[in-house]
C-alpha cells in the first residue's frame, strides 16, 4: 500500500530530474508570483496583468528572432517590451479618450499577433508552442538561476515596498499627500510584475504566465480577508496547483501548464462556490 | 499666514481654478464653498503642492507641504482594501516612520489617542470593510490627528454622515483650532458653514469672495456661486445657539428631548445617513 502511493505521488519527483526540476521552477516562481498576484489584483489590474503577459511575446520572439530559444535574449526581449507597454498603458489612460480595458485589450492582440507572427516567420510549430505554453518539464539550469534570482529580487523589493503599495492601493491621494514614493512605489511594482511575468514565461508559456499571479490571489479573497493570510493561502494554491498539475502532468499525459492552471481553475470554483467570504452557496 | 496670489489650475485641458487670491491666517478655521465642478478640490491640492499652477502661486509662509494634513474625499478610498483601522490610521505616522522604522511606543500612544478622540477604542482590529460610514469618517479624522500637523485641509469630510457623527467630528476640528492649527474644509452644507466655520472662501471657478462668513455669504454672492435656489439661512440668534447646543449635549448624553424644543434642532434630514 505505501508502496503504491509512494511510485503514485513520490516516485516521479524524486526518480526524474526534469520533474524536480519542473517542481523546483514552479515553487521559486510561487513564491515570488503570488504575493505581486495579490497586489495586482487588490490593485483591480488583473486585466492590466493580462494584457502585459501578452505584451512580454513580441519582446521575447525579437530575442529568438537574434539568438534562437536563448534564455538570456528571450528574458531582455521579454523585460523591454513588458516595461514598453507598461508604459504605455499609462499614458494612454492619462492622455486619450479610450476606455482603458479598451486599450489593454488593443495591445493585448497587437501583442499577440505580432509576437507570434516573428516566430511563425523563423521556428517551427514546436517553437511556438514553446513561447505560447512554455517548457517547464524542459527547465535547464540557466532557467532555475533565472526563476530563482527573479523570485529573490522580488522578495527582497516587496520587502521594502510592502507599506508604500499597501498605502498606496487603499488611499493613493493620501499617500501622495505624505510621500513622493507613490509614483516611485506604483513603477517599481510594475516592474516587479513584468519580471514574474517574463518568469512564468519561461516556465508556463505567454498565454499560462500571468494564471500563476492571478488565480491563487482571486481564491485566497475567497477565504480571508486579512492581506497577510491571503498571500499565504495564494502561495499555498499555487504550491499546490503546480504539484498536482505536474502529477497530472506525469501520470496522464496532459500538457503541463494547462494542468496547471486548470487545477488553480478548480480551487478557484470550488472557492467560488463555499468561500467563507464572499462565495456564490455561503454568502449570505 | 497662507497667501494665494493670482491662482490659476488647469486640469486637463480646461481651466480649473482662475486667477484666485486670497489670504488664509494662521489659526482660521475656513470653509471652501461651491458647486460641483466650482474648483474646490483643486484648490485644497493646489495649497497642497500637488497640482501646479499655470500661473500664480501659493506662499505658505514658514510651512512647507510637510507641516499639512489632508483628508481626502472618501470615495477615493478603497473601502474593501484588506486592512485594519490600526493599520490604517498608523499611515497618519508616516512622516515621522518612513517605510523602514518601526512604529516607536510615543507613536503607538499617539495612535490610542487619534482613536480615543474619535471614539473608535476597540475597533482597532477591525477590517476597514467592515465600519459604517460614520465609523469610517472618524477613522480618517484619526489619520489626520495622527499626522500632527498646522494646516489641516478636509475634503468633504461631512458627505453622507448622520447629524451627530458630524457634531462629534466638529468638536475635533474645534479642538485643533483651539490648538492653533489653521483648518480649511470644503463643504457642500451651507447650513454647518454659516453655523460652525467663521470665514469662507465661495468659489465659481473664479473667486466670488472670501472673509467673514456672515459678509460673503449673501444671497447675491451664492447665486453668483452657482446656488440659484437656494436662500441665504441668517445665522441664528445668540439665544437659540445656546438651545441647539443644549440639545446637543443631551443627544451625546442619551437624554431624552422636550417635545417643544426639538423643532430648533439641526434638521437631520441635513445629513444623509450612509446606507452602507
Amino acid at each position: 500500500m505505501s508502496s503504491d502511493l509512494y511510485s503514485l505521488f513520490l516516485e516521479p519527483f524524486i526518480e526524474f530530474s526534469f520533474m524536480q526540476r519542473a517542481l523546483w521552477g514552479c515553487l521559486v516562481l510561487s513564491l515570488s508570483a503570488t504575493p505581486i498576484g495579490v497586489f495586482l489584483t487588490l490593485r483591480k489590474m488583473s486585466l492590466t496583468g493580462d494584457a502585459m503577459a501578452h505584451a512580454i511575446l513580441p519582446g521575447a520572439a525579437i530575442g529568438f528572432l537574434v539568438a534562437g530559444v536563448s534564455i538570456t535574449a528571450m528574458t531582455i526581449g521579454g523585460v523591454i517590451a513588458g516595461c514598453i507597454v507598461a508604459v504605455l498603458a499609462g499614458v494612454v489612460a492619462r492622455h486619450s479618450n479610450a476606455e482603458e480595458d479598451s486599450s489593454l485589450a488593443a495591445f493585448y492582440l497587437l501583442s499577440l499577433a505580432s509576437g507570434v507572427l516573428i516566430i511563425s516567420a523563423k521556428g517551427s510549430n514546436m517553437d511556438l508552442l514553446h513561447v505560447l505554453f512554455g517548457s517547464v518539464l524542459a527547465l535547464n539550469n540557466d532557467a532555475l538561476i533565472l526563476l530563482t534570482s527573479i523570485a529573490t529580487i522580488s522578495l527582497v523589493s516587496l520587502a521594502i515596498l510592502y507599506r508604500p503599495l499597501v498605502f498606496e492601493c487603499v488611499d493613493p491621494a493620501f499617500f501622495k499627500s505624505v510621500s513622493k514614493l507613490s509614483s516611485v512605489a506604483h513603477f517599481s511594482f510594475l516592474l516587479l510584475v513584468v519580471l514574474n511575468l517574463v518568469a512564468g514565461f519561461h516556465a508556463l508559456g505567454t498565454l499560462m504566465a500571468v494564471g500563476l499571479m492571478v488565480l491563487p490571489a482571486a481564491v485566497a479573497r475567497f477565504w480571508t480577508e486579512k492581506l497577510g493570510s491571503m498571500i499565504i493561502i495564494a502561495f499555498v494554491t499555487s504550491v499546490f496547483s503546480s504539484y498536482f498539475g505536474l502529477f497530472l502532468s506525469y501520470h496522464a499525459s496532459f500538457a503541463t501548464s494547462p494542468a496547471i492552471i486548470l487545477v488553480m481553475g478548480v480551487i478557484y470554483i470550488i472557492s467560488l462556490l463555499i468561500g467563507k467570504r464572499g462565495g456564490v452557496l455561503t454568502h449570505n | 499666514m497662507i497667501n494665494i496670489i493670482d491662482l490659476c489650475v488647469n486640469y486637463k485641458d480646461s481651466l480649473a481654478l482662475d486667477g484666485i487670491s486670497t489670504e488664509i491666517k494662521e489659526g482660521d478655521l475656513v470653509a471652501v464653498v461651491g458647486a460641483n465642478g466650482a474648483g474646490k478640490s483643486t484648490l485644497l491640492k493646489s495649497i497642497m503642492g500637488q497640482l501646479k499652477p499655470s500661473s500664480g502661486h501659493v506662499d505658505l509662509g514658514q510651512l512647507s507641504p510637510k507641516d499639512i494634513a489632508y483628508l481626502p474625499q472618501s470615495h477615493q478610498i478603497d473601502r474593501k482594501f484588506p486592512i485594519t483601522v490600526h493599520e490604517f490610521v498608523s499611515a497618519g505616522a508616516w512622516r515621522r516612520t518612513g517605510f523602514w522604522r518601526i512604529f516607536s511606543n510615543t507613536e503607538k500612544l499617539s495612535l490610542q489617542q487619534a482613536l480615543s478622540k474619535v471614539n473608535l477604542i476597540g475597533v482597532e482590529e477591525r477590517q476597514i470593510s467592515a465600519l459604517s460610514g460614520g465609523q469610517f469618517q472618524r477613522m480618517l479624522f484619526a489619520r489626520m490627528l495622527m499626522q500632527d500637523a498646522e494646516i489641516l485641509l478636509l475634503d468633504e469630510p461631512f458627505a453622507a454622515i448622520d447629524a451627530q457623527t458630524t457634531m462629534d467630528l466638529m468638536d475635533v476640528i474645534h479642538d485643533c483650532q483651539k490648538q492653533g492649527k489653521t483648518i480649511i474644509t470644503v463643504i457642500h452644507d451651507l447650513a454647518l458653514v454659516n453655523r460652525f466655520f467663521p470665514k469662507v472662501i465661495l468659489l465659481a471657478k473664479h473667486l466670488i469672495g472670501s472673509g467673514d462668513t456672515n459678509l460673503v455669504m449673501t444671497g447675491e454672492n451664492l447665486s453668483k456661486a452657482g446656488y440659484q435656489h437656494i436662500a441665504y439661512i441668517p445665522e441664528p440668534p445668540p439665544s437659540i445657539i445656546k438651545i441647539e447646543t443644549k440639545i446637543e449635549r443631551n443627544i451625546k448624553l442619551n437624554i431624552k428631548q422636550p417635545v417643544n424644543t426639538t423643532a430648533i434642532c439641526s434638521n437631520p434630514e441635513h445629513y444623509e445617513e450612509n446606507a452602507s
